[in-house]
Protein backbone atom coordinates (compact mmCIF):
# COMPACT_ATOMS: atom_id res chain seq x y z
CA UNK A 1 0.00 0.00 0.00
CA UNK A 2 1.63 3.58 -0.77
CA UNK A 3 1.87 6.31 1.60
CA UNK A 4 -0.53 8.70 -0.70
CA UNK A 5 -3.39 5.02 0.07
CA UNK A 6 -2.22 4.83 3.63
CA UNK A 7 -2.80 8.67 4.29
CA UNK A 8 -6.24 8.13 2.82
CA UNK A 9 -7.17 5.71 5.11
CA UNK A 10 -6.34 7.34 8.31
CA UNK A 11 -8.34 10.09 7.12
CA UNK A 12 -11.18 8.24 6.68
CA UNK A 13 -10.83 6.13 10.10
CA UNK A 14 -10.85 9.83 11.44
CA UNK A 15 -13.97 10.92 9.92
CA UNK A 16 -15.58 7.93 10.87
CA UNK A 17 -14.63 8.62 14.51
CA UNK A 18 -15.66 12.13 14.44
CA UNK A 19 -18.85 11.36 13.02
CA UNK A 20 -19.69 8.77 15.43
CA UNK A 21 -18.99 11.20 18.10
CA UNK A 22 -21.56 13.28 16.77
CA UNK A 23 -23.97 11.10 16.14
CA UNK A 24 -23.44 9.97 20.05
CA UNK A 25 -24.08 12.76 21.54
CA UNK A 26 -27.01 13.72 19.13
CA UNK A 27 -28.39 10.99 20.50
CA UNK A 28 -27.87 11.76 24.47
CA UNK A 29 -29.14 15.29 23.96
CA UNK A 30 -32.46 14.19 21.21
CA UNK A 31 -34.09 12.16 24.46
CA UNK A 32 -37.67 13.61 25.21
CA UNK A 33 -37.76 15.86 28.33
CA UNK A 34 -39.72 14.43 30.75
CA UNK A 35 -43.47 14.95 30.19
CA UNK A 36 -44.44 18.11 32.37
CA UNK A 37 -47.95 19.35 33.14
CA UNK A 38 -51.49 17.88 33.94
CA UNK A 39 -52.11 14.36 32.01
CA UNK A 40 -55.26 14.07 30.03
CA UNK A 41 -58.35 14.57 33.07
CA UNK A 42 -60.94 12.21 33.16
CA UNK A 43 -63.58 13.82 32.14
CA UNK A 44 -64.34 17.72 32.19
CA UNK A 45 -67.39 19.80 31.91
CA UNK A 46 -68.49 22.60 30.73
CA UNK A 47 -70.47 25.19 31.89
CA UNK A 48 -71.33 23.91 34.98
CA UNK A 49 -72.70 24.38 38.36
CA UNK A 50 -71.24 22.53 41.26
CA UNK A 51 -73.15 22.29 44.83
CA UNK A 52 -70.93 20.63 47.62
CA UNK A 53 -72.53 19.77 50.99
CA UNK A 54 -70.61 19.21 54.08
CA UNK A 55 -71.30 15.62 56.21
CA UNK A 56 -74.49 17.56 57.99
CA UNK A 57 -75.85 17.46 54.64
CA UNK A 58 -75.59 21.32 54.78
CA UNK A 59 -74.57 22.92 51.47
CA UNK A 60 -71.00 23.85 52.34
CA UNK A 61 -70.50 26.01 48.60
CA UNK A 62 -71.15 26.21 45.21
CA UNK A 63 -69.14 26.86 42.36
CA UNK A 64 -70.15 27.41 38.59
CA UNK A 65 -68.26 28.29 35.58
CA UNK A 66 -67.63 27.92 31.84
CA UNK A 67 -65.18 24.92 32.32
CA UNK A 68 -64.19 21.90 34.78
CA UNK A 69 -61.95 19.39 34.40
CA UNK A 70 -61.10 16.60 36.69
CA UNK A 71 -57.35 15.28 37.06
CA UNK A 72 -57.81 11.40 36.80
CA UNK A 73 -55.17 10.79 39.60
CA UNK A 74 -55.36 13.47 42.16
CA UNK A 75 -59.25 13.72 41.85
CA UNK A 76 -58.57 16.97 42.21
CA UNK A 77 -60.72 19.63 39.90
CA UNK A 78 -59.51 22.58 37.93
CA UNK A 79 -61.70 25.54 36.99
CA UNK A 80 -61.52 28.46 34.79
CA UNK A 81 -63.55 31.87 35.55
CA UNK A 82 -64.81 30.20 38.28
CA UNK A 83 -67.73 31.76 40.19
CA UNK A 84 -67.88 30.63 43.91
CA UNK A 85 -70.82 31.42 46.76
CA UNK A 86 -70.22 30.18 50.31
CA UNK A 87 -73.19 30.32 52.86
CA UNK A 88 -71.53 31.82 56.39
CA UNK A 89 -73.30 33.41 59.54
CA UNK A 90 -74.43 35.95 59.28
CA UNK A 91 -74.06 36.60 55.52
CA UNK A 92 -73.26 34.74 52.50
CA UNK A 93 -70.17 35.18 50.72
CA UNK A 94 -69.45 35.33 46.92
CA UNK A 95 -66.49 34.95 45.18
CA UNK A 96 -64.77 34.87 41.57
CA UNK A 97 -61.32 35.02 40.02
CA UNK A 98 -59.58 33.25 36.83
CA UNK A 99 -58.36 30.13 37.55
CA UNK A 100 -59.88 27.69 40.35
CA UNK A 101 -58.79 24.33 42.23
CA UNK A 102 -61.05 22.16 45.04
CA UNK A 103 -59.16 19.59 46.85
CA UNK A 104 -60.01 16.12 46.00
CA UNK A 105 -62.26 16.09 49.47
CA UNK A 106 -63.38 19.46 48.66
CA UNK A 107 -62.21 21.09 51.92
CA UNK A 108 -60.38 23.39 50.60
CA UNK A 109 -61.00 25.80 47.44
CA UNK A 110 -58.44 28.00 45.69
CA UNK A 111 -59.13 30.91 43.57
CA UNK A 112 -56.38 32.00 41.51
CA UNK A 113 -55.34 35.52 39.59
CA UNK A 114 -57.60 38.78 40.56
CA UNK A 115 -59.30 36.44 43.23
CA UNK A 116 -62.37 38.90 44.75
CA UNK A 117 -64.86 37.77 47.36
CA UNK A 118 -66.83 39.80 48.73
CA UNK A 119 -69.87 39.43 51.81
CA UNK A 120 -73.43 39.81 51.13
CA UNK A 121 -74.83 43.39 52.65
CA UNK A 122 -74.87 42.91 56.35
CA UNK A 123 -77.31 45.22 57.89
CA UNK A 124 -74.98 46.54 60.61
CA UNK A 125 -71.67 46.33 59.18
CA UNK A 126 -71.88 46.53 55.13
CA UNK A 127 -70.01 44.46 52.62
CA UNK A 128 -66.59 43.72 53.17
CA UNK A 129 -64.51 42.87 50.43
CA UNK A 130 -61.05 40.76 50.09
CA UNK A 131 -58.79 41.14 46.81
CA UNK A 132 -56.02 39.56 45.88
CA UNK A 133 -54.09 36.92 43.79
CA UNK A 134 -54.32 33.47 45.51
CA UNK A 135 -57.05 33.04 48.32
CA UNK A 136 -58.02 29.72 50.02
CA UNK A 137 -60.60 28.97 51.41
CA UNK A 138 -61.68 26.42 54.32
CA UNK A 139 -65.37 26.43 53.80
CA UNK A 140 -66.36 23.72 56.64
CA UNK A 141 -64.10 26.00 58.81
CA UNK A 142 -65.46 29.36 57.42
CA UNK A 143 -62.20 30.42 56.88
CA UNK A 144 -60.05 32.52 54.27
CA UNK A 145 -56.32 32.66 53.60
CA UNK A 146 -53.27 33.56 51.92
CA UNK A 147 -49.85 34.23 51.86
CA UNK A 148 -49.97 36.69 48.68
CA UNK A 149 -50.53 40.50 48.78
CA UNK A 150 -54.02 41.35 50.30
CA UNK A 151 -56.56 44.40 50.08
CA UNK A 152 -59.44 44.04 52.91
CA UNK A 153 -62.10 47.12 52.59
CA UNK A 154 -64.77 47.12 54.94
CA UNK A 155 -67.53 50.23 55.52
CA UNK A 156 -65.19 53.46 55.94
CA UNK A 157 -61.95 51.32 55.69
CA UNK A 158 -59.16 49.91 53.71
CA UNK A 159 -56.58 47.70 54.94
CA UNK A 160 -53.55 46.34 53.52
CA UNK A 161 -51.04 43.32 54.02
CA UNK A 162 -49.64 40.83 52.88
CA UNK A 163 -50.79 36.81 54.42
CA UNK A 164 -54.44 36.97 55.55
CA UNK A 165 -56.01 35.23 58.00
CA UNK A 166 -60.15 35.94 58.36
CA UNK A 167 -62.68 34.21 60.28
CA UNK A 168 -65.47 35.09 57.71
CA UNK A 169 -68.27 34.50 60.05
CA UNK A 170 -67.02 37.04 62.95
CA UNK A 171 -64.88 39.44 60.11
CA UNK A 172 -62.06 38.74 62.34
CA UNK A 173 -58.83 39.11 60.52
CA UNK A 174 -54.84 38.56 60.89
CA UNK A 175 -53.31 40.67 58.86
CA UNK A 176 -49.18 38.79 58.65
CA UNK A 177 -46.81 41.71 57.46
CA UNK A 178 -46.70 44.83 55.69
CA UNK A 179 -49.52 45.97 57.21
CA UNK A 180 -51.24 49.50 56.14
CA UNK A 181 -54.60 51.15 56.54
CA UNK A 182 -56.92 53.98 56.27
CA UNK A 183 -59.87 54.72 58.34
CA UNK A 184 -62.15 57.26 56.24
CA UNK A 185 -63.34 60.65 58.78
CA UNK A 186 -67.27 60.31 59.36
CA UNK A 187 -68.91 63.29 58.24
CA UNK A 188 -70.83 64.62 61.08
CA UNK B 1 -56.11 71.10 65.62
CA UNK B 2 -59.92 70.70 65.81
CA UNK B 3 -59.46 70.32 61.51
CA UNK B 4 -57.17 67.28 62.53
CA UNK B 5 -60.69 65.20 63.12
CA UNK B 6 -62.45 65.47 59.72
CA UNK B 7 -59.18 63.44 57.97
CA UNK B 8 -58.68 60.61 57.15
CA UNK B 9 -56.28 58.11 59.38
CA UNK B 10 -53.76 56.68 57.79
CA UNK B 11 -51.70 53.57 59.75
CA UNK B 12 -49.56 50.85 59.49
CA UNK B 13 -47.59 48.51 61.75
CA UNK B 14 -46.20 45.00 60.88
CA UNK B 15 -48.67 43.12 61.81
CA UNK B 16 -52.65 43.57 62.18
CA UNK B 17 -55.65 41.50 64.04
CA UNK B 18 -58.81 42.81 64.59
CA UNK B 19 -62.28 43.24 62.78
CA UNK B 20 -63.56 44.61 59.94
CA UNK B 21 -66.69 45.65 61.38
CA UNK B 22 -67.73 50.02 62.35
CA UNK B 23 -67.27 48.70 65.71
CA UNK B 24 -64.23 47.15 67.13
CA UNK B 25 -60.58 47.03 68.19
CA UNK B 26 -57.85 46.33 65.89
CA UNK B 27 -54.29 45.61 67.53
CA UNK B 28 -51.41 46.87 65.40
CA UNK B 29 -48.02 45.24 66.28
CA UNK B 30 -44.35 45.90 65.30
CA UNK B 31 -43.63 49.69 64.69
CA UNK B 32 -46.88 50.98 64.89
CA UNK B 33 -47.79 54.58 63.27
CA UNK B 34 -50.61 56.39 62.79
CA UNK B 35 -51.10 59.90 61.15
CA UNK B 36 -54.72 62.38 60.88
CA UNK B 37 -53.75 65.69 59.95
CA UNK B 38 -51.30 67.03 62.00
CA UNK B 39 -51.42 64.44 65.10
CA UNK B 40 -48.69 62.18 64.74
CA UNK B 41 -48.98 59.12 66.70
CA UNK B 42 -45.77 56.66 67.06
CA UNK B 43 -45.34 53.18 69.28
CA UNK B 44 -44.67 49.51 69.46
CA UNK B 45 -47.64 48.68 69.57
CA UNK B 46 -51.34 49.72 69.83
CA UNK B 47 -55.10 48.76 70.08
CA UNK B 48 -57.68 50.74 67.90
CA UNK B 49 -61.07 51.44 69.26
CA UNK B 50 -64.03 52.20 66.44
CA UNK B 51 -67.20 52.89 66.91
CA UNK B 52 -70.04 53.62 64.07
CA UNK B 53 -67.08 53.53 62.16
CA UNK B 54 -65.21 56.15 63.80
CA UNK B 55 -61.58 55.94 65.61
CA UNK B 56 -62.57 57.39 68.94
CA UNK B 57 -59.42 55.50 70.73
CA UNK B 58 -55.85 54.60 70.68
CA UNK B 59 -54.12 52.81 73.13
CA UNK B 60 -50.79 52.38 73.31
CA UNK B 61 -47.43 51.22 74.76
CA UNK B 62 -43.93 52.05 73.19
CA UNK B 63 -40.05 52.83 74.56
CA UNK B 64 -41.31 55.06 74.30
CA UNK B 65 -44.87 56.18 72.33
CA UNK B 66 -45.43 59.41 71.54
CA UNK B 67 -47.84 61.54 70.19
CA UNK B 68 -47.70 65.49 68.92
CA UNK B 69 -49.87 67.35 67.11
CA UNK B 70 -50.19 71.21 66.25
CA UNK B 71 -52.55 73.13 68.59
CA UNK B 72 -55.16 75.61 67.78
CA UNK B 73 -53.53 77.53 70.27
CA UNK B 74 -50.61 77.90 67.81
CA UNK B 75 -47.39 76.12 68.26
CA UNK B 76 -47.14 71.90 68.30
CA UNK B 77 -47.42 69.44 71.22
CA UNK B 78 -45.03 66.46 71.97
CA UNK B 79 -45.82 64.06 74.61
CA UNK B 80 -44.21 60.59 75.18
CA UNK B 81 -44.78 58.08 78.04
CA UNK B 82 -44.44 54.08 78.01
CA UNK B 83 -47.95 54.00 77.76
CA UNK B 84 -50.27 56.18 76.34
CA UNK B 85 -54.15 56.36 76.12
CA UNK B 86 -55.58 58.90 73.86
CA UNK B 87 -59.50 59.12 73.93
CA UNK B 88 -59.98 61.04 70.29
CA UNK B 89 -63.05 62.60 70.97
CA UNK B 90 -62.56 64.70 74.35
CA UNK B 91 -59.11 65.31 72.94
CA UNK B 92 -57.82 63.62 76.27
CA UNK B 93 -54.03 61.82 76.66
CA UNK B 94 -53.77 59.52 79.72
CA UNK B 95 -49.63 59.14 80.22
CA UNK B 96 -48.15 56.75 82.31
CA UNK B 97 -44.60 56.20 83.02
CA UNK B 98 -41.29 58.41 82.04
CA UNK B 99 -44.25 61.06 81.43
CA UNK B 100 -43.06 64.06 79.24
CA UNK B 101 -45.60 66.89 77.73
CA UNK B 102 -43.35 69.52 75.66
CA UNK B 103 -45.91 72.10 75.21
CA UNK B 104 -44.58 75.64 73.72
CA UNK B 105 -45.28 77.25 77.47
CA UNK B 106 -43.07 74.72 78.88
CA UNK B 107 -42.28 71.51 79.57
CA UNK B 108 -43.47 68.56 82.14
CA UNK B 109 -42.84 65.38 83.57
CA UNK B 110 -43.82 62.87 86.06
CA UNK B 111 -45.14 59.24 86.21
CA UNK B 112 -48.70 59.59 85.47
CA UNK B 113 -50.60 62.44 84.06
CA UNK B 114 -53.83 63.22 81.95
CA UNK B 115 -52.99 66.18 79.13
CA UNK B 116 -56.39 67.77 77.86
CA UNK B 117 -54.80 68.54 74.18
CA UNK B 118 -57.97 71.04 73.72
CA UNK B 119 -57.67 73.14 76.89
CA UNK B 120 -53.82 72.11 77.69
CA UNK B 121 -54.49 71.53 81.21
CA UNK B 122 -52.42 68.76 83.04
CA UNK B 123 -53.40 66.91 85.80
CA UNK B 124 -50.43 65.51 87.65
CA UNK B 125 -50.03 62.41 89.61
CA UNK B 126 -51.86 61.02 92.25
CA UNK B 127 -50.97 58.91 95.30
CA UNK B 128 -47.22 57.35 94.69
CA UNK B 129 -47.21 58.83 91.41
CA UNK B 130 -43.75 60.96 92.17
CA UNK B 131 -45.37 64.38 91.83
CA UNK B 132 -45.08 66.50 88.51
CA UNK B 133 -41.77 68.69 87.75
CA UNK B 134 -42.47 72.04 85.54
CA UNK B 135 -40.75 74.39 83.72
CA UNK B 136 -41.75 77.12 82.42
CA UNK B 137 -40.34 78.90 79.56
CA UNK B 138 -40.03 82.78 80.62
CA UNK B 139 -41.94 85.03 78.44
CA UNK B 140 -39.58 87.41 75.78
CA UNK B 141 -39.68 90.80 77.91
CA UNK B 142 -41.23 93.64 75.83
CA UNK B 143 -38.85 94.50 73.00
CA UNK B 144 -36.86 91.40 73.40
CA UNK B 145 -37.75 88.34 70.49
Amino acid sequence: MSARQSLLVVVLAVLALASGIAVWQLRERESPAALVGPPRSDYHVENFELISFDEGGEEAFWLSGPRMARHPQLGTLELEQPRLGMPSEPQRWRGRAERGWVSADADRVRLIGNVELRSDVDPGEGVMRLSTDSLDLLPDEDRAETDAAVTVQGPGSILRGRGLRADLGTREVQLLSEVTGRYEPIRR
Amino acid sequence: LESDRQQPIEFGAESLQGTVTANGTTRLSGGFWLDQGSLRIRGEQSTVYRENGAVVRVVLDGTPATVEQDLDSGGRMHAEALNIDYRIGSEQLELNRDVVIIQPEGELRGQRLRYDIGSGEVEGGGSGSGGVRMRIEPKPAAGES
